[in-house]
């Protein structure tokens, strides 16, 4: 199996799939961490969420985020990361975290790593569509915060 | 002639221009940053009703492998991407 599996997709996230080959024989713990459409938000009431993502560099950046935290707690940690794209009523899987380690520390520490980057470097956008027919993109984290470049 | 294809994510989406992409014809290799300048011109023309300042300054062009940098230059003819803001998980 592979040491690292990113995907971005419309797919609902089947968990057994997901749950199957994310370990090895020599690791003693696995970590999964699912994020799901919340509610509320802001004191509004969430009725779904759509999610937009340019796929090719999402999962690119999935699977360097997983690379990193790779070199912080263990080369042989495995990793399973899936993220939903299109229109999630409430209570749905948005995200998918998997991490399989020798210990528990590492797989724990790999995937809040894992996901406190996606937050903010994975091209992943979340529109909410609320009571009433409102809809917001949510405000996030601005790529481009090194760059310097003219305001036009 | 290049011809530029950027793909629309996220709040550009709602920019009230119809396609989910903008084409750009350029007479020749141009920077990250000269792009810029002809991608708000052209969504200027095609979403004129759209506040985008902003945003395009929150925002980072790209390909499909890495974000590009403000001197980085466009030779030929490709597909980018702008990418407002993030916000997954």
């Amino acid at each position: 199996m592979e040491q690292v599996v990113c995907r971005v997709s419309e797919a609902p996230i089947d968990l057994a799939r997901f749950v199957s080959g994310l370990g090895a024989p020599g690791h003693g713990a696995q970590n999964l961490f699912f994020g799901a459409v919340r509610e509320t938000n802001h004191g509004k009431r969430v009725l779904a969420v759509s999610y937009d993502a340019f796929a090719p560099l999402a999962e690119a950046t999935l699977r360097d985020i997983c690379g990193e935290a790779a070199g912080r707690w263990g080369e042989d940690l495995r990793f399973r990361v899936l993220h939903r794209t299109g229109r999630l009523g409430v209570g749905e899987l948005s995200v998918a975290i998997g991490v399989s380690s020798r210990h528990r520390e590492e797989s724990y520490q790999a995937s809040r790593y894992v996901i406190e980057e996606l937050k903010k470097r994975a091209p992943i956008w979340k529109k909410e569509h609320y009571e009433g027919g409102e809809t917001e993109w949510l405000k996030g984290h601005a790529l481009c915060q090194g760059h310097q470049h003219e305001r036009v | 002639m290049i011809q530029v294809k950027v793909e629309l994510y996220g709040a550009f989406r709602n920019c009230g221009w119809t396609e989910r992409e903008v084409d750009i014809s350029l007479s020749g290799p141009v920077t990250v940053a000269e792009l810029r300048r002809a991608f708000a011109e052209r969504l200027g023309e095609l979403a004129p009703g759209f506040s985008f300042e902003r945003l395009l300054g929150d925002s980072a062009f790209a390909n499909d492998t890495r974000l590009l940098e403000p001197n980085d230059r466009i030779e030929a003819s490709c597909r980018l991407a702008i990418l407002p803001p993030v916000c997954g998980g």
